[in-house]
């Protein structure tokens, strides 16, 4: 790939990145960025994301979950984190924020595989607009995803018992 | 920096008026300039390195393709401060120089997190005096890199 083409498609790659949530209201763009932690409710950036505010406690970057040896596999984990996330509202953006807050890396790849385990485990259902497979191609697009009644009890019966265990813990960066 | 320290434990710089957004800064082929700067701060202690850059996904402020990506980037950000009830951070200084670019560092900042694979920031910049008077070009004008990975560093060197 030539130093033209491939830089055309970096900026072709922020374009998209940028427009990602063009489909939400501004109010519904900041919430979805607070409730993952790249930002405050003051809009300021957080720490993780080149800014100096904290992560808002109910966010999924300040949820606390004990580790691998309490709750199976790193795996398990993030789907928590995105089932936690699903507690904010019934749709996700396959962004590298995103990614990076539920998987702890920007790979869409990894967001994706996470998605199918927690729809293959029954914790979430996809809604809108059409529950074909993902793929890279859908990078930046907004997917419809609601928690089923079984996710939202497995994600409630693990923040009790971290409420009434003192397990060492992992929080998402 | 002091010391003999690896690369990959550079620290970063991160603050909120950084010209170029966090990274590991340097003056592109400008070692006199860089000395000025690291004796304004550090006195008799200074000292300087050179470094060899690959600048790999560079997010490059020289280049129409990517300053094109800053309004939709600004206006994103004013739209959720507006929302929030904030107002955006303003550029501040004592001089024409403006040495706060508490903006700028806001909205690259936001280029960067949408599109985190990129590497290395780019910009050149207007500074100090005239070079004559009524001229147009600047004694202190100058390119500056914000290195965001530490992997493109290459190598460092001692400038003679």
């Amino acid at each position: 790939m030539s130093f033209e083409s491939e830089k055309r498609q970096l900026a072709e790659e922020l374009d998209r990145a940028l427009h990602a949530m063009r489909a939400w209201s501004p109010e519904r763009r900041l919430q979805y960025k607070v409730a993952l932690g790249v930002k405050d409710r003051n809009a300021e950036f957080t720490q993780a994301f080149g800014g100096e505010a904290a992560p808002e406690p109910d966010s999924v970057a300040a949820l606390l979950i004990p580790s691998s040896s309490s709750f199976g596999s790193d795996g398990s984990t993030a789907v928590l984190r995105l089932l936690h996330l699903l507690t904010h509202g019934d749709d996700i953006c396959l962004d590298a924020p995103t990614a990076r807050i539920i998987t702890e890396r920007p790979m869409i790849v990894d967001l994706l595989r996470v998605l199918k385990d927690a729809e293959a485990a029954g914790f979430v259902r996809r809604t809108a607009p059409d529950p074909r497979d993902l793929g890279e191609d859908d990078r930046d697009s907004l997917v419809g995803l609601a928690l089923t009644a079984h996710g939202k009890r497995h994600l409630e019966e693990v923040l009790r018992t971290m409420r009434e265990s003192p397990a060492p813990r992992v929080v998402a960066r | 920096m002091s010391g003999e320290r690896p690369i990959n434990a550079w620290p970063p710089s991160r603050n909120p008026y950084d010209w170029l957004g966090s990274g590991i800064y340097f003056w592109e082929h400008d070692p006199g300039r860089a000395m000025k700067w690291a004796q304004q701060r550090y006195g008799s202690s200074a000292a300087i390195v050179g470094a060899i850059i690959q600048l790999g996904r560079c997010f490059d402020l020289l280049d129409v393709d990517f300053t094109s990506k800053l309004l939709p980037a600004y206006e994103q950000e004013k739209q959720e401060a507006d929302v929030a009830g904030r107002r955006l951070p303003t550029n501040r200084g004592r001089d024409d120089d403006v040495g706060g670019r508490y903006l700028d560092c806001r909205v690259i900042n936001a280029c960067l997190q949408a599109l985190p694979s990129f590497q290395v920031v780019r910009g050149a910049f207007r500074e100090g005096e005239p070079a004559f008077p009524s001229g147009q070009i600047f004694r202190e004008s100058h390119i500056q890199i914000a290195v965001r990975d530490p992997r493109c560093i290459l190598g460092v060197f001692r400038p003679t």
